[in-house]
């Protein structure tokens, strides 16, 4: 079932008129769907479908769509490519031919063809009359990085005249060559870089003043048809040129986000607290196979009589929480399944810490070359020392005695001791050195969150005992007591116990 | 899907039940001979193709050059699944949420394959306790699993061997060199050059075979695998007679030779946890969710 099924009976009370550009090249049937919802809640829409599609696909939905002629248009303009100058001219095609349709539009929003709506369009209506700014994201690169992972300033100072998917390689090659030689083509003066999402919602007076500008200024165009994913950069810096500062407002109506990789987040069943936290209007992407949220879409999201209140700024923060969510949940650092530092013997714990209470009874020199004797245990030092510069276990750990030099100042962390496990994994046994004074309780956090047995060695020492009463810290920490381990030879003999663990 | 067998008719009526209702869209066989024909069982069903060999199973690599055969001819382009009789795919969420849109997550997130290990099942009593009626679901009568006492070890193709469980428990005498390797990839979108190299446990490209491609946490999976039921014996003494698996089913008369020793053996032990759904194997880490199961709904 998909959404959007039934069609409404159009309001009479519509308090503004928006015409949406859609830009598709394929799923028609999805296309059809989200067009005639809109166009039954007495709204335009200007759909561009590609020009390499089948003329089938067009035919179908101009034939699907006809009871609406007075308020939907089809063109093909020009064939859409990824990071090229087509996909600014299909939405400024489609401005166009709002213009001359003679639509009497407020607003004009940019969305894809498998966007879905989530929101009843009297919220957006309402939205948009409380209030009336343009809706675009909009960064200027000298003030915050707007690109995660790869080119920003180049997209604007060098030319691209390979396509990024299709000739990867002379794609690099021209672009390594023009960084060589240090080849730069001039921003015009007019431009202050802007970079933001290709997604946009503006007045119609906002579109119309874009189409003057570009008409006053050819060379800007000529410019931008040179640079690399103009889609990013063309209206996102343009809008700096035409509307006031404070009746922009960078944010967009639709919710999309991106996994660590760069991959879009995918709604899908089970999602549906997820679609009532987000205040935005539209998101992508909604999986076509997840029939019972499209279901719940339908008929809990887009109802109206819900009390909602969005603002401009709630669109912000809740996008900016996702977003660090998202990435965060495709992060390899928390622990998953079959990684190494995950490793699971028989219940127990991957590997044991071993720590040595320093309170004068060993020589850390003597420790090292006790512990050098078997292949399953390394020395760690002290974690928390303060000044390791001056320490004698620097040089410990600089030395080819040692097996590993993993030698970290405060604080390790869970990850550190992964690291190190995954590094290390003949290592069964790490001796660490506490010195009372030094931040011990926090460093037990650690060693308890890094799912590593303890053995506490030096009976007798107030910190050892501390730390064995310490029931808070140690409640899910298996750990053995060495009693009576007070000389180096004791060491080796834990050492022996531990290794047939 | 494709899977196939020998002499296990008893298996394939569940079989059928639990994958159609997954959302499995059409299934191929592989029948080797059985004494009693697959095509007797399989015959009238639209959704199944079935082909039949008396080529012997040790001898096509344990059925390795019978799978790449038909998923090269008939799979390409499709998402498949490779697994035994008596193996059943499990994922994060696999109540509440298809196949189908595991699979297009997958597609959207460009993932190639997807790992799932072996978790052997077994009962909460004596392995001959746990007699299975024909089309009845395995896991109503085996729905215990070791939750801890794996051990994983990088291979040489980017793959994961993963060793451990109760067959490394109690029947290798807990020597995780010997014992089975569970890591599988049975879930690949096949191409021209897929193949599978050693069983379903490791396939080329050799990408395909990492839990976690390009070093971002990806979603994995389970087979759960029914060994361990009354019909072990059986089974076992069929195979050690026949030689017809690895290394002459030498896994096969360790079986025999431990259940000798104790017809009444239990695989139960304090790290045994039952199945009660998707979630106990996430919360025992033994399958991951990810990105897949981001806000997800408890």
């Amino acid at each position: 079932m998909l959404p959007f099924g039934g069609l409404s009976i159009i309001p009479s009370n519509i308090i503004m008129k928006i015409a949406f550009v859609l830009l598709a090249h394929n799923f028609p049937e999805l296309l059809i769907q989200t067009v005639r919802h809109i166009a039954g809640n007495g709204h335009y829409a200007c759909i561009h479908y590609d020009l390499s599609s089948p003329q089938e696909e067009i035919n179908k939905i101009r034939e699907s769509l006809k009871e609406f002629k007075e308020q939907v248009c089809i063109i093909s303009e020009c064939h859409c490519k990824w990071g090229e100058w087509s996909l600014v001219q299909a939405p400024l095609a489609s401005i166009n031919k709002i213009r001359e349709m003679e639509w009497k539009v407020d607003y004009v929003h940019l969305m894809s063809g498998v966007d879905t709506f989530i929101k009843p369009f009297r919220d957006l209506e309402k939205f948009l009359t409380e209030y009336p700014y343009d809706f675009i994201e909009s960064v200027n690169i000298n003030e915050r990085q707007w690109v995660v992972d790869g080119l920003e300033i180049e997209r604007f100072i060098h030319t691209y005249p390979y396509n990024y998917i299709t000739q990867r390689e002379l794609f690099e090659e021209h672009l390594n060559k023009q960084i060589a030689a240090n080849a730069c083509i001039p921003i015009p003066r007019e431009i202050t870089p802007h970079m933001g999402s290709q997604w946009w919602t503006l007045r119609w007076q906002t579109c119309m003043s874009i189409l003057d500008f570009m008409a006053a200024n050819q060379h800007v165009i000529e410019y931008f048809k040179l640079c690399w994913i103009p889609d990013e950069s063309f209206f996102q810096s343009v809008i700096r040129c035409v509307s006031p500062k404070n009746e922009v407002k960078s944010t967009q109506l639709i919710f999309h986000s991106f996994s660590q990789n760069g991959r879009p987040f995918l709604f899908m069943n089970g999602h549906e607290n997820l679609i009532e936290q987000i205040p935005h209007f539209l998101i992508r992407k909604v999986s076509p196979e997840s029939q019972r949220l499209l279901q719940f879409i339908n008929e809990k999201s887009l109802a109206c009589d819900q009390e909602r209140k969005i603002t401009p700024e709630t669109l912000i923060s809740v996008k900016a929480k996702l977003d660090y969510q998202i990435k965060k949940a495709g992060d390899l650092t928390v622990e998953v399944p079959w990684s190494p530092p995950s490793i699971n013997h028989g219940g127990a714990h991957n590997s044991i810490v071993l720590i040595l209470i320093h309170d004068g009874h060993h020589n850390p020199l003597e420790v090292a070359s006790t512990i050098n004797e078997y292949e399953h245990v390394a020395y760690l030092g002290r974690p928390f020392m303060k000044n390791k510069n001056n320490s004698i276990y620097k040089l410990l750990v600089d030395s080819n005695s040692l097996k590993t030099n993993y030698y970290q100042p405060n604080p390790l962390t869970p990850e550190h001791w992964q690291a190190i496990q995954a590094k290390n994994p003949q290592i069964k046994l790490y001796v660490v050195s506490y010195v009372p004074e030094e931040d011990w309780l926090e460093h037990n956090k650690v060693l308890q969150q890094s799912r590593v047995g303890f053995i506490i060695l030096q009976s007798g020492n107030p910190l050892r005992d501390a730390l064995i009463q310490n029931k808070l810290q140690f409640e899910k920490v298996n750990y053995l007591r060495a009693e009576g381990c007070h000389k180096i030879s004791d060491l080796a003999e834990v050492i022996n116990i531990t290794g047939s663990i | 899907m494709l899977t196939m067998g020998k002499d296990e008719a008893e298996r394939i009526p569940y079989f059928l039940e639990y994958y159609r209702n997954l959302g499995i869209d059409h299934f191929l066989f592989i029948d080797n001979d059985s004494s009693k024909p697959m095509a007797d069982l399989l015959e009238g069903m639209c959704d199944v193709s079935l082909w039949h060999t008396t080529d012997s199973y040790a001898g096509s690599q344990y059925g390795v050059d019978w799978m790449n055969a038909i998923n090269s001819k008939y799979a390409v382009g499709h998402w498949t699944l490779t697994v035994d009789l008596d193996e059943f795919f499990v994922f994060p969420y696999i109540e509440e949420r298809s196949f189908k849109e595991l699979c297009y997550y997958l597609d959207n997130m460009e993932q190639k394959s997807m790992f799932a290990p072996l978790i052997d099942m077994y009962p909460n009593g004596s392995i001959s306790s746990a007699v299975v009626p024909t089309g009845d679901d395995p896991l109503r009568y085996a729905n215990y699993f070791d939750i801890a006492g794996y051990h994983a070890q990088h291979g040489g193709f980017d793959d994961v061997w993963i060793k451990g469980g109760p067959r490394c428990r109690v029947f290798n005498d807990g020597d995780i060199q010997k014992s089975p390797s569970l890591n599988k990839t049975p879930l690949m979108k096949w191409t021209e050059e897929t193949l599978y190299i050693l069983s379903t446990h490791c396939a080329y490209p050799f990408e395909n075979n990492q839990p976690h491609p390009k070093g971002v946490s990806a979603v994995t999976g389970a087979l759960l695998h029914f060994k361990f039921t009354s019909e072990m014996k059986e089974k076992a003494e069929y195979a050690v007679k026949h030689k017809n698996h690895y290394e002459a089913s030498k896994e096969y008369a360790e079986y025999l030779k431990v259940l000798a020793e104790n017809e009444n053996l239990s695989l139960v032990c304090p790290h045994s946890a039952k199945y009660i759904s998707s979630e106990t194997l996430i919360d025992a880490k033994l399958i991951n969710a990810s990105f897949w199961g981001f806000e997800y709904n408890s």
